[in-house]
C-alpha cells in the first residue's frame, strides 16, 4: 500500500508540488497524468525517497525513508539507470545482493519475457536505449518488491516490449502489488488501471476510479483539465 | 548578413545576455575575475627579484603545450572531436553551404572554446611573475599559445578520425606513426639530457629542452618558440613560430578539404558522441570513460551482500574500465607534479600543485557516477553504511596514486622516507577533505542547483578547509623548527580531522539527498 500525506515539494521559490494526497491500495494500479511540467516526476522521485518534502509518504506503512520501506520499493526511472561496465546479468545479481535476497529464478524470468536472455553477458554501455529500459525495469522489478512505481516506463520500448510489460502489470497486480504509473501516453494506459490522477502546476486536479460509471472518457477528461483549465 | 556571421554573432550576444539573466553564473565570472585581479595584485607584491632562470618556464611550456597537443589529437583514434554542435551538423550540414565554408566557420567557433579551456593559465601569474618574472602580457602571450596549441590538436584529431574511421588497419598505421613521433622526440630528449653536460640533472634538461630539433615537434616545439619570442622580443622567434603555425593548419585545413575527404559523416558520428556525452552530463547520468573494446572478462560479482555489493560492483567496473587504482588523468598529473617539482627544486611546491590539480579531478571518481544513479539511495541499509561502501575503493586508490606523485621525489630530492610519506598521506588526506567537501555541497544543494554557483562554492570551501593545516604546518615548522617530515604530518592530521567531520556531516546524503538527477 502507497499512502501519500499532504506532499509539497519546493525547488527555491518554484512550487513543483501542492499539497499531494492520495492513497493506492495494495492490488491496485493507479496511474499519475498530466502535461509536460505538472509535477508528475517530482512527486515520484519524492515517493522514491530521491528528493525532500514537506508531508508524509508511507509504503506498506513505513516512512518511505525507512529502510524497511525501501525493502518494500521498486523504481524505474524516467532515464534508464545502467551501469555501462556491469553486464546484463550482473545488474540482476547486483541487485539482489544489494537487497540481500537469493534469486528465486525470477531473474531469469525477467531477462525471457523482455528478451534479454540471449544479451545476458552484453555490458550495460553496448544495449540500445530501448534495452536499457528493459533492463532498468527488470532492476527494479527482480527484488520482488510489493510497491513498484514507474516513471514513463514505456518511452522508448518497442510494441512486444510495451504488450509484455502491459502483462507484468497485470501480474503484479494479481500478486497484491501497488503499482504507480507516471506517464503522458493516456491512450496506452486507458485499459488497465484502477485509478486515475490527473495533475497539473503541481496539483491534483481530478481523480477518477475504474468504478465510475460516466461517459466521459479519461482521455476527454484529461484535455477537458488541461487545456480548458477547469477544475473537476 | 552572412547566415554564419548573423550565428556567431547572435549565439555570442546571446550567450552574454544569459550571463546577465542567470544570477549565479554571473556570480561565477564576478568571482572569476575578481581572483584574477587579487592573483595580479598579490603577485605584484613581491620585491621584484627573479629568483629561477627563465630557461625553466621554456621547458615547462614546451612540456604544456606538449601534453595538450598530444592528449587531444590521440581522441582521432577513439571517436575524433568535434567542433561543430548537434545544431550546425542538423541545420548547417543539410543546408545549402559549401563544405569549405562550414569548415571555417567550425575552426573559428572551435578557436575560441580552446582560449577559453587555457583561461586557468592566468590564474598561475602569481608565482609565475614572483618566480621567472613573467609580466600580465607574457601569461597572455603563453594563453594565446595553449589556445593554438588545443586548436592544433583538435583539428589533427579530426583529420586522424576521417582517415582512420571505419578501417582498424588505418587505425594500428596511423597511431603506429603518431605514436612513433611522440617516442621518437622522448627517446631523442632521453638521449640528449644523458650527453648533455652539467652539474645537476636540471641544467642538462634545461639545456637538453634548447634543442632546435624540439623546435619541429608538432605544435608545442614551433608554437613555444614564438611564445618565448612574443616574451623575449625576438621577433625571428615569433615569424617562424607563427608561420609554422599557419603553415601546420593549412596543411590540416587541404588534407580534410581538398583532398576530398566527405567529413560530413565524420563530423556526424563524433558530433553524435560529444552531443550525447553533453545531454548524459546535462540529464545528471553518469559518464563512465570506457576503453573502446571492453574486455568483460569472468562475469558475475560473486561475493557481497546489502551494502558491500556496491563496493564489489566497483571492482568489477574498475576492472573492465582498466582502471585499478590509477587512470590515466592521475598518471598524468603524477607526470606535471614531478616535472614541476623537478624544474622548481621545491618539493613543497609540487606538493602544493599535487593537491591543487587533485581538487579539479577528486569529483570524477566512481563515487561521483553513483550519486546519480538512484540505486545507491533506493537499497535498503544505513546510509552510512552505504556511503562508507561508495567510497570503499578511494582508500587504496587515493594512496597508490599518492605515492606515484611523490615516491620520485625520494630520488629526485634525496630526501629521506619519511618525508616521502607525509607527502602521500597529505595528498590522500586532503583529496578526503575534498570529497567531504562534495558530498557536503550535494547534501545541502542537491543535484538541481547551479552547476556554476556549486563549481564556485566547492573552490572555495575547498580552500577554506586547506588553510588550518597549512597553518599547522607553518606554525611548527616557523615556532618549534621541526623537520619538514612532522610539520607535513601535522598538516595531513588536520585535513584528516576536518575529511572526517565533513564525511559526518555528510552521513546521511544517501537517505536525503536531493538527487533530481535520477
Amino acid at each position: 500500500m502507497l499512502q501519500v500525506n499532504h506532499v509539497t515539494k519546493k525547488y527555491g521559490k518554484l512550487l513543483a508540488n501542492r499539497d499531494v494526497s492520495f492513497e493506492i491500495g495494495s492490488g491496485e494500479i493507479a496511474v499519475l497524468l498530466g502535461p509536460n511540467g505538472a509535477g508528475k516526476s517530482t512527486i515520484i522521485k519524492c515517493i522514491a525517497g530521491l528528493l525532500r518534502f514537506d508531508g508524509e509518504i508511507l509504503i506498506d506503512g513505513f516512512s518511505n525513508k525507512s529502510i524497511d520501506a525501501k525493502k518494500c520499493l521498486g523504481y524505474v526511472p524516467e532515464m534508464p539507470a545502467i551501469y555501462d561496465m556491469l553486464t546484463v546479468g550482473e545488474h540482476l545479481e547486483f541487485m539482489l545482493r544489494a537487497y540481500k535476497m537469493e534469486d528465486d529464478g525470477t531473474a531469469g524470468r525477467l531477462l525471457e519475457r523482455f528478451e534479454l536472455l540471449d544479451k545476458k553477458d552484453k555490458l550495460g554501455k553496448e544495449l540500445s536505449k530501448g534495452m536499457q529500459q528493459k533492463l532498468s525495469i527488470c532492476c527494479a522489478l527482480v527484488h520482488r518488491p510489493s510497491v513498484i512505481i514507474f516513471d514513463e516506463p514505456m518511452v522508448g520500448l518497442d510494441p512486444h516490449a510495451i504488450k509484455q510489460l502491459k502483462e507484468v502489470f497485470a501480474r503484479l497486480r494479481e500478486a497484491g502489488a501497488t503499482v504507480l504509473i507516471s506517464t503522458h501516453m493516456i491512450d496506452s494506459v486507458e485499459s488497465y488501471w484502477d485509478k486515475a490522477y490527473i495533475m497539473k502546476d503541481g496539483a491534483f486536479v481530478a481523480e477518477r476510479s475504474a468504478a465510475d460509471t460516466t461517459e466521459q472518457s479519461l482521455e476527454d477528461l484529461f484535455f477537458a483539465l488541461t487545456e480548458g483549465g477547469k477544475d473537476a | 548578413m552572412n547566415a554564419l556571421v548573423y550565428l556567431v554573432s547572435h549565439k555570442l550576444k546571446n550567450r552574454v545576455k544569459e550571463i546577465f539573466h542567470r544570477p549565479a553564473e554571473l556570480l561565477l565570472l564576478l568571482v572569476g575575475v575578481a581572483l584574477v585581479v587579487f592573483v595580479i595584485f598579490a603577485g605584484n607584491l613581491g620585491d621584484g627579484s627573479v629568483p629561477r632562470d627563465k630557461a625553466e618556464l621554456s621547458a615547462i611550456i614546451f612540456l604544456l603545450y606538449a601534453l595538450v597537443f598530444v592528449l587531444t589529437a590521440k581522441n582521432g583514434f577513439v571517436n575524433g572531436a568535434s567542433m561543430f554542435s548537434m545544431a550546425d551538423v542538423n541545420l548547417l550540414f543539410t543546408g545549402p553551404n559549401k563544405s569549405k565554408t562550414l569548415l571555417s566557420y567550425g575552426l573559428f567557433s572551435q578557436m575560441g572554446r580552446s582560449l577559453m579551456l587555457g583561461l586557468f593559465i592566468l590564474y598561475q601569474y602569481s608565482w609565475v611573475h614572483n618566480t621567472y618574472g613573467v609580466t600580465l602580457l607574457d601569461l597572455v602571450f603563453i594563453l594565446i599559445g595553449y589556445g593554438m596549441t588545443a586548436f592544433l590538436g583538435q583539428m589533427l584529431a579530426m583529420l586522424l578520425y576521417s582517415f582512420t574511421s571505419g578501417s582498424d588497419s588505418k587505425v594500428r598505421i596511423a597511431k603506429g606513426v603518431f605514436y612513433g613521433i611522440v617516442a621518437a622526440f622522448a627517446v631523442y630528449l632521453v638521449l640528449l639530457v644523458l650527453r648533455t653536460p652539467g652539474d645537476t640533472w636540471l641544467e642538462r634538461a634545461l639545456s637538453a629542452v634548447k634543442t632546435p630539433v624540439l623546435h619541429f615537434f608538432p605544435a608545442a616545439g614551433f608554437i613555444r618558440l614564438g611564445v618565448v619570442g612574443a616574451m623575449d622580443g625576438t621577433a625571428w622567434q615569433i615569424l617562424v613560430g607563427v608561420g609554422c603555425f599557419f603553415a601546420c593548419l593549412l596543411v590540416y585545413y587541404l588534407l580534410i578539404s581538398v583532398l576530398d575527404i566527405d567529413y560530413y559523416e565524420d563530423v556526424l558520428k563524433a558530433t553524435e558522441v560529444s552531443f550525447s556525452a553533453i545531454t548524459a552530463r546535462k540529464e545528471g547520468k553518469a559518464q563512465e570513460i570506457a576503453p573502446r573494446n571492453v574486455k568483460v572478462g569472468k562475469t558475475g560479482i560473486g561475493k557481497g551482500f546489502g551494502a558491500c555489493a556496491i563496493a564489489e560492483k566497483h571492482k568489477v567496473e574498475n576492472r573492465r574500465g582498466r582502471v585499478l587504482w590509477l587512470d590515466l588523468s592521475s598518471v598524468v598529473f603524477a607526470v606535471v607534479t614531478i616535472g614541476f617539482a623537478f624544474f622548481t627544486k621545491e618539493m613543497i611546491a609540487g606538493l602544493a600543485m599535487s593537491i591543487y590539480m587533485m581538487v579539479m579531478t577528486i569529483g570524477t571518481g566512481r563515487w561521483a557516477k553513483e550519486l546519480l544513479l538512484p540505486y545507491v539511495y533506493l537499497l535498503p541499509e544505513k546510509p552510512a553504511k552505504k556511503l562508507f561502501y561508495m567510497l570503499k575503493e578511494q582508500i587504496p586508490a587515493l594512496l597508490v596514486q599518492s605515492a606515484v606523485n611523490f615516491i620520485p621525489f625520494y630520488f629526485i630530492f634525496r630526501c629521506d622516507w619519511l618525508t616521502v610519506v607525509s607527502f602521500i598521506l597529505a595528498r590522500a588526506c586532503a583529496a578526503w577533505m575534498f570529497i567531504g567537501v562534495d558530498l557536503l555541497l550535494h547534501r545541502w544543494f542537491g543535484a538541481g542547483s547551479s552547476k556554476a554557483l556549486l563549481l564556485t562554492l566547492y573552490f572555495v570551501l575547498c580552500t577554506v578547509v586547506t588553510i588550518p593545516g597549512i597553518i599547522v604546518a607553518v606554525v611548527l615548522y616557523q615556532t618549534l623548527f621541526l623537520p619538514l617530515s612532522f610539520c607535513v604530518l601535522a598538516m595531513a592530521a588536520a585535513e584528516l580531522l576536518f575529511g572526517l567531520l565533513l564525511l559526518f556531516f555528510s552521513r546521511n546524503i544517501l537517505s536525503a539527498s536531493e538527487s533530481n538527477n535520477t
